[in-house]
């Protein structure tokens, strides 16, 4: 047809005016426009429907990759490597991508009917009433399910539409108190910005020049916020990380080994601000497993001993840790609520590290306050890792609590420290004159309070 | 792992730690510089701190702790503030000596164009703890055992102590009570170092500075110090001294508890120039009193202590000496057919023993040497010598020739 134009238009360039069949314009001899706009839709809903097979078959791949298990290392580093594939695809949205192929498909399913319908509806109206009748039960269907799986996480029906409505208004408990802490954090910076303004008094520094001044960095006071406490250039996401292996090995384990290893963990890792949530109740939870109760006051099953001892130190560190940055209250008082006396009523001495930590254990969720260091000869691990813990707790007395004199645990077991014969290895000595230094207000550098060297 | 727990790179290297102490006693110095009513809080704080603080087995915090003791003890608390201030003394003053091992020396200092010395400070305190423990009946045993270290350990403590009257009631009552048979043993040593620098004042008062019930008291309880402590080489000087000045006195003599007269037999060990021991071999009335004494061992131990002094002796002391040592002879002689078992062969072993040390250090000088050690080593030979030469006539039965 395009053809015949040409030529009618080149001979009238040419003078040569067509006359008869020669003038008559051609006539469309294809297919109705109908059947074109119809199979366009056919051939997209082709192509999506391709589309999702071949990204399907890549999928595939992906998820082998995923699923390989590297049995090198421990089980901990193992869950890290685990930790920070599930990070990877989290961060590159792979279960977006991944829901994006039932979509594809649904497209295409659409597609067709809507071709189909508009086909046959130009075919036969009365034919045509019956295949749009199904296709718009399927629409209203599908959007009646979207509606509820959107309104409620428990709803079975959960379609990708419904997954990603939810996760832009975010609606579910985890990001409700994700606000929240954002919040929190918000106010807590201008809280602080308000109180720094007046300046930093610095007359009674005596470590390290000062930068400058003005603005002595890196020198800290108690009036500033507990996020302090630790090192300036900890790996914060790092520390993230660890929470999240710990999180998901105490959900997907019940493996003793396992548990085991987690309780070793947990103590490795500084329980800062921004991780979220800690296994803070089940680590209790784990350290009452290991107490018989039937004799009245608890006594440690000794077969459980290891385990019992892990996850008290576990528990010391990771409570003390959360208590000093105010976090997880209501975590707290639940523990409170149902926390009863572990530390042996006799044979103090038999086990001086698991008596040392469940009895300090005792005194932050008992407010027991009295331990018998003296009675107590425990290992130069076990002392430095304790002194570690109790520089913590002196920090939430006198900061949070707002004491204006250390508990008499921590007095004694700086008195216990400073007596030994022969004297205890540096770290402990520096962690107790460090208490000290809290007690008289003296501005401490924020490296001296460092978590990673004084483990 | 992360870094190791013991790792030499850790940033608590030891001079961290003691720039860490000398803030924290800058601190203290601080506060309890300025005791005023306003800053209640802060001083609680700081005194727990110091409470704590001052167990620590360093020398720095020794050398801190006795420079805060200055300060506070230098400083004049309102009254409300005086148990405050007296109370860190006594923390200071522990942290400074409460170990055996290094004691901060005692310093001088100017204030006000005037030298003052620390002795006197640590005498006011001492004074302060021994009416609380002996008015207040407040156990004081700790601080009056430190301040009791601290003179010990002062040089410049007798010059001070020179000017200060220890026969005073006050004082005399708390060394009493530091010397109580139920007092702690740590104190009994302190006060036994610490009675050779008052003693002079104490045994050698024209009027005496206790009752007879007290003085025999007192040497009951001396003796019960003696046997409960160490005998370190500093223990047996200060002990010996203090006998020797009770022995030389009339009024303490009579009350020296018999057992303590076997000390005597340390005397050899003493240096040659010991001046208490050169001031008891010139009281020419000591031989006779120590011969009523009741345990024979006094008598044997004095006259062998004599012998080995014997070129020294007054002729006095020396005819006395002779004499003892014939009655002593004819008695064995009497008793025993082995004199080799006898008193006096004992004496004489003493000296041969004696004899023989002498003349191995004198080999290390030439035989010319004008070295005063030599010349007081060949002196000493030629006394020894000569005491033997006397002993031996004795032993024969014949009389002592005069030199």
């Amino acid at each position: 047809m395009s053809f015949q134009l040409l030529r009618i238009v080149a001979s009238a360039s040419l003078g040569n005016i067509p006359t008869g069949a020669d003038a008559a314009f051609p006539q469309w001899n294809g297919p109705d426009p109908t059947v074109a706009y119809v199979q366009a839709i056919l051939y997209s809903s082709l192509a999506a429907s391709l589309l999702a097979a071949f990204m399907a078959m890549l999928g595939k791949q992906w998820l082998s990759r995923y699923a390989q298990v590297d049995m090198h290392g421990s089980i901990v580093d193992r869950s890290r490597h685990r930790q920070r594939k599930i990070n990877g695809m989290t961060t590159w949205y792979f279960d977006f991508v991944m829901e994006s192929l039932p979509l594809l498909l649904q497209a295409a399913l659409l597609l067709l009917g809507y071709a189909l319908s508009s086909y046959l509806f130009s075919m036969d109206k009365g034919a045509s009433g019956v295949v749009i009748g199904f296709a718009t039960f399927g629409l209203l269907f599908y959007f009646l399910i979207t509606s509820a799986a959107t309104f409620s996480y428990n709803c079975p029906f959960q379609t990708p539409f419904s997954l990603i409505i939810r996760s832009l208004i975010r609606l579910d408990d985890e990001h409700t108190r994700y606000l929240k802490r954002t919040g929190k954090w918000f106010r807590r910076n201008l809280f602080t910005k308000r109180r720094k303004s007046p300046g930093i008094k610095h007359d009674d520094y005596t470590g390290p020049p000062l930068a400058n001044a003005g603005n002595p960095v890196g020198y800290i006071e108690l009036d500033m916020e507990p996020p302090t406490l630790f090192k300036k250039d900890t790996d914060w996401d790092g520390y993230v990380l660890d929470s999240d292996c710990i999180a998901w090995m105490f959900k997907m384990s019940t493996d003793a080994d396992v548990i085991m290893a987690i309780m070793k963990f947990v103590p490795e890792v500084v329980w800062h601000t921004d991780i979220r949530t800690t296994p803070l109740e089940k680590i209790y939870d784990t350290v009452v497993e290991c107490l018989d109760r039937s004799p009245g006051h608890p006594i440690v099953i000794q077969k459980f001993r290891d385990k019992a001892y892990l996850s008290a130190k576990a528990l010391l560190h990771l409570a003390i840790q959360r208590k000093c940055i105010g976090e997880e209250l209501d975590t707290f008082k639940v523990i409170f609520d149902k926390h009863i006396p572990m530390s042996p009523l006799k044979d103090f001495d038999r086990d001086p590290d698991l008596t040392s930590t469940l009895g300090m254990i005792d005194c932050v969720f008992g407010n027991s306050g009295s331990m018998r260091w003296d009675d107590l000869s425990f290992t130069p691990t076990h002392h430095a890792w304790m002194g570690h813990i109790l520089l913590y707790r002196a920090w939430y007395v006198l900061k949070e609590d707002k004491c204006t004199s250390l508990p008499s645990d921590i007095k004694q077991f700086i008195l216990h420290s400073f007596r030994l014969e022969p004297p205890p290895p540096t770290p402990i000595i520096a962690d107790c004159l460090f208490m000290i230094t809290l007690l008289l207000e003296i501005p401490v550098h924020r490296d001296d309070l460092s978590t990673v060297d004084k483990r | 792992m992360r870094s190791p727990l013991f790792d030499t790179d850790s940033i608590f290297q030891s001079s961290q730690i003691d720039a860490r102490i000398r803030g924290i006693y800058q601190k203290l110095g601080k506060t309890f510089e300025n005791l005023s009513p306003t800053n209640d809080t802060v001083i609680e704080r700081a005194l727990e701190a110091l409470e704590l603080i001052s167990h620590l087995h360093k020398d720095q915090v020794a050398s801190e702790s006795y420079d805060l003791f200055r300060v506070v003890v230098g400083t004049s608390a309102p009254g409300t503030h005086s148990p405050e201030k007296w109370r860190v003394s006594r923390l200071a003053i522990h942290g400074a000596y409460k170990g055996d091992g290094f004691a901060p020396q005692v310093k001088e200092h100017q204030v006000e164009a005037h030298q003052f010395k620390d002795t006197q400070y640590i005498l006011a305190f001492l004074d302060q703890c021994f009416e609380l423990a002996t008015v207040k009946c407040q156990n004081q045993d700790e601080p009056i055992r430190n301040a009791l270290c601290a003179l010990v350990s002062d040089p410049a403590a007798i010059e001070t102590l020179e000017r200060f009257d220890p026969t005073k009631p006050s004082f005399v009552r708390g060394i009493q009570h530091a010397f109580h048979c139920d007092r702690p043993p740590h104190l009994h040593k302190a006060a036994l170092l610490f009675l050779p620098l008052i003693c002079d004042k104490w045994f050698n008062t024209r009027s005496p500075i206790m009752g007879s019930t007290q003085m025999r008291k007192f040497c009951m309880d001396w003796a019960c110090a003696v046997d409960g402590v160490d005998k370190t080489p500093d223990v047996k000087v200060a002990i010996l001294t203090v006998l020797l000045k009770m022995i030389n006195s009339p009024r303490w003599c009579p009350h020296i508890v018999p057992r303590d007269w076997e000390l005597l037999r340390d005397l050899t060990s003493l240096p040659d120039d010991f001046p208490p021991l050169l001031s008891c071999i010139d009281n020419p009335k000591l031989l006779n009193v120590i011969k009523s004494v009741d345990n024979p061992m006094a008598v044997a131990h004095w006259v062998a202590t004599l012998w080995l002094k014997y070129a020294e002796l007054t002729t006095d002391v020396r005819t006395q000496l002779e004499a003892v040592t014939m009655e002593i002879a004819q008695n064995e002689r009497k008793q025993y057919f082995d004199t080799s078992q006898s008193r006096i062969g004992e004496y004489l072993s003493i000296i041969g023993s004696e004899l023989k040390k002498a003349k191995e250090a004198l080999v290390h000088y030439p035989t010319l040497s004008i070295d005063p050690a030599a010349i007081a080593l060949k002196s000493k030979v030629g006394s020894l010598q000569r005491a033997a030469k006397a002993l031996d006539a004795i032993k024969q039965g014949r009389s002592v020739t005069s030199p």
